[in-house]
């Protein structure tokens, strides 16, 4: 395979990280103002709630499914981390469970169907 | 009995203990984003690049989903303008997570900017909710620090080793999906508002099914203008909630 230029790979890399700091950092610098605006004050507070939520499904529909036995594996843990901490709310009970019945689920050899 | 006498320093004690709690939790992102971070370096080096990407990226840019992208679109040689684009659109989700990051606990310019920069999905999720534990200062620049180092040092580990690293090891990962559920069921628990996450769930699943590649900032926006719509139709019970919880 060619190898690609190494001062491009660089410059790729500067463009990301410029872009991605400034989308990061520059909202802050106007943030006061934009609190001040009552609404947003009122719905500041639901916005992490939401946020979470959606990083949650996004984890979960972005596993790349290529086996019937992943998919399966991810469901198990998924309720299993779900009941888990619905049941106990211990946090690294519920995640450690789940992960730990992922990893079995999608590693012990079974016989494809 | 002694224990209803409330010592007048007990709150704060009570938020510094639940603050030592949530920094406890963190630590487990540490561990999958370094699982996370060696299936970066694979691919990097799977693609041909050079080993040393993997360390540039995950040390300069940190954004995890955007430099998988990244290394997709150096490998078709994709102009800069287009990196510049298809970056802002990626991560541009991050403009709604400063709402609610608590950077002002930092003392200085340089820790405020670093956090800013280090102010990764995971950080958002750990520090944006947390209620009385909700980390700040000190304790959330080390939670930042960690997940950086971590996040670099596996996909440094992952581009050295290659395909010496047995595939099972993958399955680790999942730590960082079963922690982002367990966040949202706590915010469920703790907000007592079942609606919000009913509409985000919803609005999530939506974007998924329309428009898959680019899930995140669909959600998360339509997510913001229908919070905007609730609040402007709801606003007289939505502010009497908030006051009663503050």
């Amino acid at each position: 395979m060619k190898m690609v230029d190494t001062s491009y790979l660089i410059e790729a890399v500067a463009v990301a990280s410029v872009v991605t700091f400034s989308l990061r950092a520059l909202p802050f610098l106007i943030k006061g103002a934009v609190l001040r605006q009552k609404v947003i004050l009122a719905i500041k507070s639901s916005m992490p709630y939401g946020i979470v939520t959606i990083l949650a499904i996004y984890a979960i529909v972005s596993t790349k499914i290529t086996s019937w036995q992943i998919a399966a594996g991810e469901a198990l843990a998924i309720s299993a981390t779900l009941v888990l901490h619905l049941l106990k709310r211990n946090v690294l009970l519920s995640i450690f469970g789940g992960t730990f019945l992922y990893v079995l689920a999608i590693n012990v050899p079974i016989a494809r169907i | 009995m002694i224990d209803e006498v409330k010592s007048p320093d007990e709150p704060e004690k009570h938020s510094e203990d639940l603050r030592r709690k949530t920094f406890a939790d963190a630590r487990i992102m540490w561990l999958g984003l370094f699982v996370l971070g060696v299936g970066f370096g694979v691919v990097v080096v799977e693609k041909g690049l050079p080993w040393w990407f993997a360390v540039l990226t995950s040390t300069f840019i940190l954004a995890g989903s955007l430099e998988f992208v990244l290394a997709g679109l150096v490998t078709l040689h994709s102009s800069l303008v287009a990196i510049a684009v298809i970056t802002l659109l990626v991560n541009s989700r991050h403009v709604f997570y400063s709402l609610s990051f608590p950077i002002e606990t930092h003392e200085g310019p340089i820790a405020k900017a670093y956090s800013a920069f280090a102010m990764v999905d995971e950080a958002y999720a750990l520090v944006a909710l947390g209620g009385e534990g909700r980390l700040r200062g000190r304790q959330l620049l080390k939670v930042q620090l960690g997940l950086h180092g971590s996040w670099a040092s596996g996909a440094t580990v992952g581009a050295l080793l290659g395909n010496l690293i047995p595939r099972s090891l993958s399955g680790f990962g999942f730590v960082l999906t079963a922690l982002f559920v367990v966040l949202a069921i706590d915010a469920a628990l703790d907000s007592k508002d079942l609606s919000t996450g009913i509409l985000a769930s919803l609005v999530a699943v939506l974007s998924f099914v329309i428009a898959p590649s680019s899930m995140l900032i669909v959600a998360i926006s339509a997510f913001f203008v229908l919070l905007l719509l609730r609040e402007s139709t709801t606003g007289r019970f939505a502010s009497k909630f908030t006051r009663r919880v503050q």
